[in-house]
């Protein structure tokens, strides 16, 4: 595979107030394949940003260097800045122009201009799905197509690399959505890299050919997904809804003895209080063996979790037991190990920490 | 590189000049200020061709002589007319013959005599020599042309309403209650201290003490002046007989037959030049014609005044504003967006600068075109009120642009947010807007003479009166506007430079 981005030993180091220093970054390596989308993933603070900043030219490096398509950053930034469309997570537009007028603008910022540009415009026009609002005011759009405008900047001079920074944040679903999907597109029919953070797992599972996750300035993992999940070695998590009947702590010892590769059981349960009608009057109240506990509110039904490598091949045992025990399972669902899973394992705390 | 330069210009001008708020603030503001405060100052409304008159001013006349010669007497004969000499100070002399005297040549015993009559007005070769000193005709002879009907133009009489108090404690005492705007007190050694003679060869340091009533801002600034013109008219009339007498005296020195000849003559008492001229206004090196407040003249020059710190005040907010800019397109991600780009950071600062500046470039424009229409709404007719030296007026814009935008960008380079920008941005406008006199003519203290060096308005708008006045070029006003502006812009990038988030 061609590599487009290749970030060696990359270093930032601040200053404090008190004089002393911090280390936001502490040597990444890195390197990112022509045609693939690249998710870095990592809870806030983690030196995420701090590594896209210097990848894209925004900071300069302490230590190391990043090429794009073999231009360095700090040595040839123009060149490389060539390469790079950026699409921030803040809708980085001017709100009283419009949107060809920004498109026209930031063309003109990469040193596009004439006809050339007129066209290139009305093309990511017509691939945002804006062509027929190309006039108004940037400030009359909605929150989705604002976004849509500012992911269209970005691919305005045709980048050979675009970085994305959580582009769904504070959408609709239907939204995000076509956002996701344009990615898949700016992959699958422009044949563009892509550089891509989130913080929701589901994006870059179903996004991402390869996933870094840094911690700490640190790239902790990176691989593929399968790749990651393998690397852990995490359980698959199997979720039996019973509902309102009653769960004893005698079935769920008999599960974590009998059922085979079972780790860890827990039980759950959540009921609304009869009576009370108010707002802010749900209770949770918990049966018998929980380890876990459970905050919605929204649910009334009880679920049994179950920790099992190899999951699927435990599950008719799990069934049986649970039906001998006359209970009736409403849904069962296997949840494989996510990247979720693969940072708790990692760093023990939760990405969303 | 140059057509990012202009984007980067053209979208903050284009932003600037389409906000409606913004203009009102801009443009219509400092016009409305600006002409409301010269309303106020010339009672234009009030359709009055005297808007500044009557100023009510006590004369105390100390003045001793000094070997009949008489300054005191030239202040009086200047400012208080000759009835109301007549009736108020009965005790003063007001006839010409009151400044004739003798001026001691020397131990020889020589002397010349100043006429005891009426002098010949051909004696100075000036055609319109007059016999009273007055300051109808000096105000007449410093430059208004209509002088031929003296009672039909604004004289010192009109400018003042002159009384002659004989003690000084009750001229001051009455300026406190305020019977009077201000006093003038002439010292009892003045004539002495300005006299030439052989014995007393160089004239000595006299003070004229002009007392003035604090409350009133604009009077005693008047009169002060009045008083320098008088004083350095008399000066200039000692400096030409000193001049004259020692030429003359010089060459009977060295020409024998000159020497018995002028001699002889004198001992005759035929030797009797006329040096009245020497004082009666037509020698005078300073003129008065600023005090001479004809109402056009009046309100042309406040509508100068004014507008040309309320525009460079205004100039100084603008440039702040657009400056600000740069850290709310920080805020907003544009910059970064920017930056991302193929341009370098130099290059979006010095765009952002050159919107500055032609931002302030178009503001200061339309605000003078706008000053020169008010005038001639209140005037009835179009003048060209900031003079005709369209070449200087064209570089002081620029100058002044290029200054405002300097001293708009380092607020910016020292500020985190927007709004801390635009309050240490309104801090700089206003002490700099306070130095240059926008909102009051602040008193001359060494230390405020040494900080409105520092303050655009003040470089700005000096040149601008100035210009107006068609007293030539203000190439010294151009090179420190241009020094301000060059040094904060030179400061702002080192800062710049330094920090990681721009």
């Amino acid at each position: 595979m061609e590599t487009l981005v290749e970030a060696r030993g990359l270093v930032k180091t601040y200053k404090r107030k008190d004089g002393t220093e911090v280390q936001a970054v502490k040597g990444i390596d890195l390197d990112i394949y022509r045609g693939e989308i690249f998710s870095l993933l990592g809870p806030n603070g983690a030196g995420k940003s701090t590594t896209i900043s210097m990848i894209s030219g925004l900071l300069t490096p302490t230590h190391g260097d990043a090429k794009i398509g073999g231009f360095s950053i700090t040595r040839q930034p123009m060149e490389a800045k060539k390469l790079l469309g950026v699409v921030p997570q803040e809708i980085a537009l001017y709100p009283t122009l419009s949107a060809r007028q920004n498109l026209e603008f930031f063309g003109k910022m990469y040193s596009m201009g004439g006809a050339d540009l007129q066209k290139r415009v009305d093309e990511v026009l017509e691939f945002i799905d804006l062509t027929d609002r190309a006039k108004d005011r940037i400030e009359t759009f909605s929150g989705g197509m604002k976004r849509r405008v500012n992911i269209g900047v970005g691919l305005l001079h045709r980048p050979q690399l675009v970085y994305m920074d959580e582009p769904t944040v504070g959408i609709d679903p239907q939204s995000r959505r076509r956002i996701l999907d344009t990615v898949i597109r700016l992959r699958d029919e422009y044949k563009m890299t892509v550089l891509y953070t989130t913080h929701l797992m589901e994006e870059s599972q179903e996004l991402s050919n390869r996933v870094a996750i840094i911690d700490h300035g640190t790239i902790i993992a990176l691989g593929t997904q399968g790749e990651l999940t393998q690397q852990v070695g995490e359980e698959d998590r199997l979720l039996f809804n019973v509902g309102e009947q009653s769960v004893l702590e005698t079935l769920l010892k008999r599960i974590r003895e009998e059922a085979q590769g079972v780790t860890k059981v827990d039980y759950a349960a959540i009921e609304l209080t009869n009576g009370d009608t108010t707002e802010g009057a749900e209770t949770d109240k918990r049966s018998t063996g929980t380890v876990t506990a459970v905050r919605s509110t929204q649910t009334l039904d009880g679920t049994i979790t179950v920790y099992a490598r190899r999951g699927r091949k435990a599950l008719p045992q799990i069934i049986n037991i649970i039906n001998d025990a006359g209970i009736e399972i409403q849904s069962v669902e296997v949840r494989e190990p996510d990247l979720e899973a693969v940072f708790l394992h990692l760093t023990g705390r939760a990405l969303r920490d | 590189m140059l057509t990012k330069l202009w984007t980067i210009a053209w979208k903050d001008i284009r932003g600037t000049f389409t906000d409606r708020s913004l203009l009102l603030i801009m443009i219509v503001t400092p016009l409305a200020i600006a002409t409301i405060i010269a309303l106020a100052f010339s009672q234009i409304v009030n359709g009055s061709d005297s808007p500044i008159s009557d100023i009510p001013v006590a004369l105390v006349n100390l003045d001793t002589g000094a070997g009949g010669f008489d300054g005191g007497q030239i202040f009086v004969n200047a400012l208080v007319p000759s009835e109301n000499q007549a009736s108020d100070v009965t005790e003063e002399d007001t006839t010409p013959e009151a400044t004739a005297g003798t001026f001691e040549l020397g131990g020889a015993g020589t002397s010349a005599v100043l006429p005891e009559a009426t002098p010949d007005p051909a004696a100075c070769d000036v055609a319109e020599s007059t016999q009273q000193v007055t300051g109808a005709e000096m105000a007449a002879q410093a430059g208004n042309t209509e002088t031929e009907n003296t009672t039909n133009t604004t004289t010192l009489f009109d400018l003042t309403d002159t009384t002659l108090v004989a003690d000084a404690a009750a001229a001051r005492a009455g300026v406190e209650d305020g019977t009077y705007a201000a006093a003038i007190i002439i010292p009892a050694n003045f004539s002495e201290s300005v006299t030439y003679s052989q014995a007393h060869p160089e004239f000595d340091p006299v003070q004229i003490e002009v007392y003035g009533d604090s409350g009133r801002s604009v009077s005693p600034s008047i009169i002060r002046s009045v008083v320098e013109s008088i004083l350095n008219q008399v000066l200039t009339g000692q400096v030409a007989v000193k001049s004259t007498l020692d030429a003359m005296i010089a060459r009977a020195q060295t020409n024998p037959s000159f020497g018995l000849t002028f001699l002889t003559a004198n001992n005759a008492g035929d030797f009797n030049p006329d040096f009245t001229c020497a004082f009666d206004g037509t020698f005078k090196t300073v003129g008065i014609q600023q005090q001479n407040a004809s109402g056009e003249q009046a309100s042309a020059n406040l509508l100068v005044l004014f507008g040309s710190a309320q525009a460079t005040f205004f100039a100084l907010f603008t440039a702040s504003g657009g400056a600000a800019s740069i850290l709310e397109e920080r805020r907003n991600g544009t910059l970064q967006r920017m930056l991302v780009s193929p341009t370098s950071r130099l290059l979006v600062l010095i765009g952002k600068l050159l919107g500055i500046f032609v931002m302030v470039l178009l503001q200061l424009v339309f605000l003078f075109i706008g000053f020169t229409l008010v005038n001639a709404l209140l005037q009835g007719e179009f003048q060209l009120i900031w003079g005709t030296d369209w070449g200087s007026l064209i570089i002081l814009i620029l100058a002044l642009s290029i200054a405002s935008a300097g001293v708009g960008m380092l607020p910016v380079a020292l500020s985190k947010t927007p709004e801390q920008s635009q309050v240490i941005g309104s801090v700089v406008a206003l002490f700099m807007g306070a130095l240059g006199g926008a909102f009051f003519t602040l008193p001359s203290f060494p230390i405020t003479e040494f900080l409105e060096k520092f303050s655009v308005v003040h470089w700005g708008s000096d040149a601008l009166a100035t210009l107006s006045a068609g007293e030539g070029p203000v190439w010294t006003n151009i090179v420190f506007l241009l020094m301000i502006g060059l040094v904060l812009f030179g400061a702002s990038m080192v800062i710049f430079n330094r920090r990681q988030d721009i």
